[in-house]
């Protein structure tokens, strides 16, 4: 039997039930001259695809993520728009390449301890202190620090809740969160499992998974803090201005 | 009927590399298509309301897009009719070796071009976006046969502009 160009056509785009593709395979095997147009056909999808395909790994221009959240943008709590990237990439200007590849290092050994809970000051990540869920010694001592963190653990973004409090996102481990300074100690606001461990810098964001994200814009209020506000703030003990 | 909260607000980032590439398909050039893209997001923004949760946002956005690009098309074709005159020869002189390098670096993008906006819309939205002809045919607002019709005579172009040597029996 023959198979007409329409068919062959929804055979390479994939259109055709079982049994229609099963004809149109037979077929192929064959005709020389279908498997000819086969090949044509497949190649030109080849070839589209290698042309337009790069296009989804280009950084998204930043004016056209800003338009998706311009209320925000305009109001004081604004940058909430397209935090990680915008952020990271500020922090990153403010800090020292190396340091970010001491984090990136860090996350791709990944050594640290899982989740479980441990008791104070040992090397767990996340402890209970007084009934509240609080960072273990090292995470707490990374969220002291300013900048993006050390070792195992990532912090990525700095910033300020309505209440004038500060409050950090890290990664720790397999584990993502918030922490927040509540009366001179870090208090674990959310913890989440962290998006799967990448190898680039430039990734290492997006190990915050969307409910550290969603959560942190609703908390936010205006910007993230800068490397110099990071460093003032840890100056004075994270206390709120 | 849909109101914009943050969830939705992060879908539509999430679909922008996608809108991106299908503008890319469409246009000529990366800040064309940027602008495109633009366009789409503020009248999807505009009628939000339209969309009804629960169906297919990506097709939504997509036939947005598609509804901007050929306002697009129409406004370049009536402007282009009006200085067609003083553009005409504007490119001609360049044939430099880099400019021919270039040339055949872009011959993606210049077959692509020698398209009838309404196949390479079917080309665009099958072969680069990889949409079913179902989804295909709801974006341009077509029956299938016509939407198979225009891909089958768009691929057949591509291929005449893209392999000029070969044969492409009909």
């Amino acid at each position: 039997m023959t198979i007409e160009e329409d068919m062959l056509m929804a055979y390479v785009d994939g259109e055709l039930d079982a049994a229609a593709a099963a004809r149109v395979e037979t077929a192929l095997a064959n005709d020389p001259e279908l498997k000819a147009r086969f090949d044509a056909m497949q190649a030109l999808r080849g070839t589209l695809s290698e042309h337009y395909d790069p296009v989804l790994d280009e950084p998204v221009p930043a004016r056209l993520e800003a338009l998706i959240r311009p209320a925000r943008a305009a109001r004081p709590r604004a940058t909430a728009a397209n935090p990680v990237s915008q952020w990271l990439d500020r922090l990153r200007q403010g800090w020292q390449a190396p340091q970010w590849a001491a984090v990136a290092a860090a996350l791709v050994l990944g050594v640290l301890a899982g989740t479980q809970l441990g008791i104070p000051g040992d090397r767990s990540i996340l402890t209970v202190e007084n009934g509240r869920l609080a960072p273990g010694g090292p995470l707490a001592a990374a969220l002291d620090r300013p900048g993006p963190g050390r070792g195992d653990i990532a912090v990525q973004v700095s910033f300020r809740r309505a209440d004038g409090r500060y409050c950090r996102t890290f990664t720790a481990s397999d584990t993502a969160g918030i922490a927040c300074r509540d009366a001179g100690a870090w208090q674990i606001e959310l913890a989440a499992p962290a998006a799967g461990q990448e190898t680039e810098i430039r990734t290492a964001g997006s190990a915050l998974p969307p409910a550290v994200l969603e959560h942190m814009d609703v908390l936010i209020e205006g910007d993230a803090l800068s490397a110099e506000e990071e460093i003032s703030a840890a100056e004075r003990g994270w206390r709120p201005e | 009927m849909s109101a914009r909260t943050p969830r939705l607000e992060n879908e539509i980032i999430a679909l922008l590399p996608r809108l991106r590439r299908f503008a890319r398909s469409l246009t000529r050039d990366a800040a064309d298509a940027d602008d495109l893209v633009q366009m789409t997001l503020e009248r999807a923004l505009a009628r939000l309301d339209q969309w009804k949760d629960g169906t297919r946002l990506d097709s939504w956005m997509y036939r947005i897009m598609k509804n901007a690009w050929i306002d697009e098309v129409r406004f370049r074709q009536r402007r282009d009719a009006r200085f067609a005159p003083e553009d005409a020869g504007a490119h001609i002189g360049r044939e430099d070796p880099e400019f021919e390098r270039r040339v055949r670096a872009m011959s993606v993008d210049r077959a692509m071009e020698t398209l009838p906006e309404e196949q390479r819309l079917a080309v665009a939205l099958v072969l680069v976006e990889g949409l079913s002809y179902k989804e295909a045919a709801a974006v341009m607002d077509v029956p299938i046969g016509t939407l198979t019709s225009r891909l089958a005579r768009g691929r057949t172009a591509l291929e005449a502009v893209l392999n000029p040597g070969k044969e492409t029996p009909q």
